[in-house]
C-alpha cells in the first residue's frame, strides 16, 4: 500500500507491542486546508510528515519516511548511534526511534514504513523559511541576530570538537526559534552526519550549491566539513537585521548564487561582510577567511566563531548604543530603555560624554 | 547526490544509458530525440512549467479498476498537487517551485485556472473535482498548450523545460492533434526541447500488461503496444530524460531514461505514477 496520507489522517504505530495513534497535521497554512494537504516536505532521500499523538496533550513528532532507494539497512544502526548524541547541544532530533519490521508491525501494512524514523518535531523557523520573510525573522534586531548567530557558532563548534559534522548544512536544515528572550538552534537532517565512530559510507556533503566549497580538494569528509557553510551561515544570520542583506537574496534557497562563491567582487559578499562588520570588525575578518579559503579545512574552525561571538556578546555596552537607534527610545533624554533586549540598566550613558556610536566602534574600545 | 551526467560513448553508441539503435529503430519521426541535458533544477528562480491537458469526454465516466476514470484522475491529480506541495515546502511556507496550466476539454479546451498558478495558488483552489462531458478534440488541447508555450518560451530561459502532460481515454474526433503534438515537441529553451508526456487510460492497451509497477522500465518500443490510439501517442511523446529519473525513482518506480514519456493506464496505480512521471523535473 501506498504511503500518502491526507491532513487528519490516523497511524497506528505498533511499536514493541505497545499501539500508539498518531494524526497528520495539517499544512500550517489554513488556505491549503480545503485540499486537506498535511504539513509534510520532502527531500532528496525522504518524505517528512509532522504527526501529534492522539491523546489528549500529545507530543508532536517528525514522521522521515525514506524513498525506496534510500531504504538502507544500515539506517538502524546510524539510529542507533544518533540517539546517543540527543543531549548534544542543538541535536534534539537525534532522539530518536527507526521503524524495523522487529519492533514495528506496522511496517508490514505499509512496506514504505520500514527503516522510517520517528523522532520528535522540532518547533521553530526553518531558515529557508526566513529567506521567504517569515514573520518571526522578518524583523531581528541586531541583538538578536548576534544572538543566534553565537548559538549557530556554539552548537556546531560544539560538533567539531566532538569530531562531528553534519555535511549537509543549508538553510532548510536549520531551525532558529527567537521567542521571548530564548535563543536557540537545532540542527536537522542528520543522516549524513560524518563522525569517525560511524563507518565511512563513502557520501560526500550534499550542501545545497550556494553553501558547498567551490574546491574539490578536500579529500572526503571530515569534522572540517562544516566550516565553509557553517561559516556563511552563521554570516547570514549576523547580517540578517541589515535589510539589504535580507532583500539581496539570491533566492529562497541560498544567499550566494553557486557561481557567485568566493569571486572577489561579488556584491553579495560585500553587504554581507559589511553588516557583519556591524557587529564587530573581527567577524568580518572571519568571514572573509572563510570566503577566501582554499579548502574547508583552510576555513577557521566553528571554534572561533564561537568563541569571538561570545566574546562580543558579553560586550553589552555596544548593543545599548544600538537600542537607541534601533528603537530611538529615550526616556528623560539621559535614561535609555533597554527591556527590548534585557540589557542592564546601570549603563549611565551620560557620564560617559560620548555621542552615541555604532556597536563596532564601542565595543572595539 | 549529484545527479547522473549524460554520458555519450560514442563506441557503444550509448547515450544517457539507453542505446541509440533501440531509439531509432523504434522512432520513425525523429522529434524530440536530440537528447539535451534536461539538468535545470525546479527552484523559486527557476520554476517548473506544466500543462495539463486533461480529457473529459463522456467515455471518462466509464469504469476501470473499481472505479470511473474521471474519478481515478481525479484522485491522481489531488496527489501530484500533494507531492508538489511538499517539495516546495521547507518548513511552513509553500514556495513558488512549480507553476502549473490546467485545462480539461472535450468539444472546446477550459481554462481550468484561467492563467498559470503557481502550486500553492493551485491547491488552495481546494481537491479538482472533474466531470466527464462530449467528445475529444485533443488537437484543440494541444493548440491551446502549443499557444501558451508562445507566449511562455520567451520567458523561460535558464529555467526547465516546460512540460506538457496529455491524459486522454480514447480516439480523438476532429483534427489529429499529432501534428500540433510534433510542433510542441520542437519548441526548446535552452534546457532542452518540449517534453510531452501522454498519459493513455483504458484496458488491454499493452500485449503484456505490466505485472509489477514498481519494477517497470517504461515503453521502449511501439511494438510493446497494441492499442492503434496507443501507438499513436507513442510517437507524440518525448523520451525520458535521465535526469527525470531521479525523482522518479525517489517514488518507488523504476522507470529508465530513453523509454517514452507514454504512460498506457489500465488501472489506478499506472494512472498515479503517470502523474508522478509528470512531476520529475529535477528538484536536486
Amino acid at each position: 500500500m501506498k504511503f500518502l496520507p491526507q491532513a487528519d489522517d490516523t497511524l497506528r504505530l505498533d511499536l514493541n507491542v505497545v499501539e500508539l495513534a498518531f494524526r497528520f497535521l495539517p499544512h500550517p497554512d489554513p488556505r491549503l486546508s480545503p485540499a486537506r494537504v498535511p504539513h509534510s516536505m520532502s527531500g532528496e532521500k525522504s518524505n517528512i510528515w509532522r504527526i501529534q499523538e492522539t491523546v489528549p496533550g500529545g507530543g508532536e513528532y517528525a514522521l522521515k519516511v525514506m524513498n525506496t532507494k534510500y531504504r538502507d539497512p544500515t539506517l538502524p544502526d546510524i539510529s542507533n548511534y544518533l540517539y546517543t548524541l540527543r543531549s548534544t547541544d542543538g541535536l534534539g532530533c537525534c532522539d530518536r526511534i527507526c521503524l524495523t519490521r522487529e519492533k514495528c508491525r506496522t511496517v508490514e501494512t505499509y512496506p514504505d514504513l520500514e527503516f522510517s524514523v520517528l523522532m520528535p518535531w522540532v518547533k521553530g523557523t526553518s531558515w529557508f523559511d526566513a529567506h521567504q520573510n517569515h514573520n518571526s525573522t522578518r524583523k531581528l534586531s541586531k541583538w538578536e541576530t548576534l544572538q543566534l548567530g553565537r548559538r549557530l557558532a556554539e552548537v556546531l563548534a560544539g560538533m567539531e570538537k566532538k569530531s562531528l559534522a553534519h555535511c549537509s548544512l543549508s538553510p532548510e536544515n536549520l531551525i532558529v526559534h527567537t521567542g521571548t528572550g530564548n535563543f536557540s538552534v537545532q540542527l536537522v537532517g542528520l543522516e549524513n552526519l560524518y563522525s569517525p565512530e560511524l563507518p565511512d559510507r563513502g557520501e560526500h556533503g550534499t550542501a545545497v550549491g550556494g553553501y558547498q566549497h567551490p574546491s574539490h580538494l578536500d579529500p572526503g569528509r571530515s569534522s572540517a566539513a562544516d566550516r565553509f557553510p557553517g561559516g556563511l551561515l552563521i554570516a547570514e544570520i549576523l547580517g540578517w537585521h541589515e535589510a539589504r542583506v535580507q532583500e539581496g537574496l539570491y533566492s529562497v534557497e541560498c544567499y550566494f548564487a553557486p557561481e557567485e562563491l568566493q569571486t572577489p567582487n561579488s556584491e553579495r559578499y560585500r553587504l554581507l561582510e559589511s553588516a557583519v562588520s556591524e557587529h564587530h570588525k573581527d567577524l568580518a575578518v572571519l568571514l572573509r577567511r572563510v570566503w577566501e579559503s582554499r579548502t574547508e579545512s583552510d576555513c577557521p574552525p566553528l571554534s572561533e566563531w564561537a568563541e569571538k561571538l561570545q566574546r562580543i556578546a558579553r560586550t553589552k555596552i555596544a548593543y545599548a548604543w544600538l537600542a537607541e537607534r534601533e528603537y530611538g527610545v529615550v526616556e528623560n533624554g539621559k535614561q535609555r530603555c533597554w527591556e527590548r533586549h534585557n540589557l542592564p540598566r546601570w549603563l549611565d550613558l551620560q557620564s560617559s560624554g560620548d555621542a552615541p556610536v555604532s556597536g563596532t566602534q564601542r565595543s572595539a574600545s | 547526490m549529484a545527479r547522473k551526467a549524460l554520458v555519450i560513448d560514442p563506441g557503444s553508441h550509448k547515450i544517457g544509458g539507453c542505446e541509440l539503435s533501440e531509439i531509432e529503430s523504434s522512432t520513425p519521426r525523429s522529434f524530440g530525440l536530440t537528447f539535451m541535458p534536461y539538468e535545470m533544477v525546479a527552484t523559486t528562480k527557476t520554476p517548473a512549467l506544466i500543462i495539463y491537458l486533461i480529457d473529459i469526454s463522456q467515455s471518462m465516466s466509464g469504469y476501470l479498476d473499481g472505479a470511473t476514470k474521471i474519478d481515478h484522475v481525479n484522485q491522481a491529480i489531488a496527489s501530484i498537487l500533494q507531492r508538489m506541495v511538499q517539495r516546495s515546502t521547507k518548513g511552513e511556507i509553500v514556495f513558488p517551485r512549480y507553476r502549473l496550466a490546467m485545462y480539461a476539454y472535450s468539444d472546446t479546451p477550459m481554462d481550468m485556472l484561467g492563467r498559470i498558478e503557481t502550486i500553492a495558488e493551485v491547491v488552495k483552489r481546494g481537491q479538482p473535482k472533474l466531470s466527464a462531458s462530449q467528445n475529444t478534440n485533443s488537437h484543440a488541447a494541444f493548440a491551446v498548450a502549443r499557444d501558451l508555450l508562445r507566449r511562455e518560451l520567451p520567458n523561460l530561459q535558464g529555467k526547465p523545460a516546460p512540460m506538457v502532460c496529455h491524459l486522454t481515454d480514447g480516439e480523438f474526433n476532429g483534427q489529429d492533434p499529432e501534428p500540433v503534438a510534433q510542433e510542441i515537441m520542437q519548441m526548446s529553451n535552452g534546457d532542452g526541447n518540449v517534453l510531452i508526456e501522454n498519459i493513455y487510460v483504458g484496458p488491454n492497451l499493452f500485449k503484456h500488461p505490466v505485472a509489477d509497477i514498481e519494477n517497470w522500465v517504461g515503453i521502449r518500443s511501439e511494438d510493446e503496444l497494441q492499442d492503434p490510439y496507443a501507438k499513436k501517442l507513442f510517437r507524440m511523446s518525448s523520451l525520458l530524460p535521465p535526469s527525470y529519473t531521479d525523482v522518479i525513482e525517489s517514488e518507488g518506480y523504476s522507470l529508465q531514461a530513453g523509454s517514452r514519456m507514454l504512460i498506457p493506464c489500465s488501472n489506478k496505480d499506472l494512472i498515479e505514477l503517470a502523474f508522478t512521471m509528470s512531476g520529475a523535473t529535477p528538484t536536486h
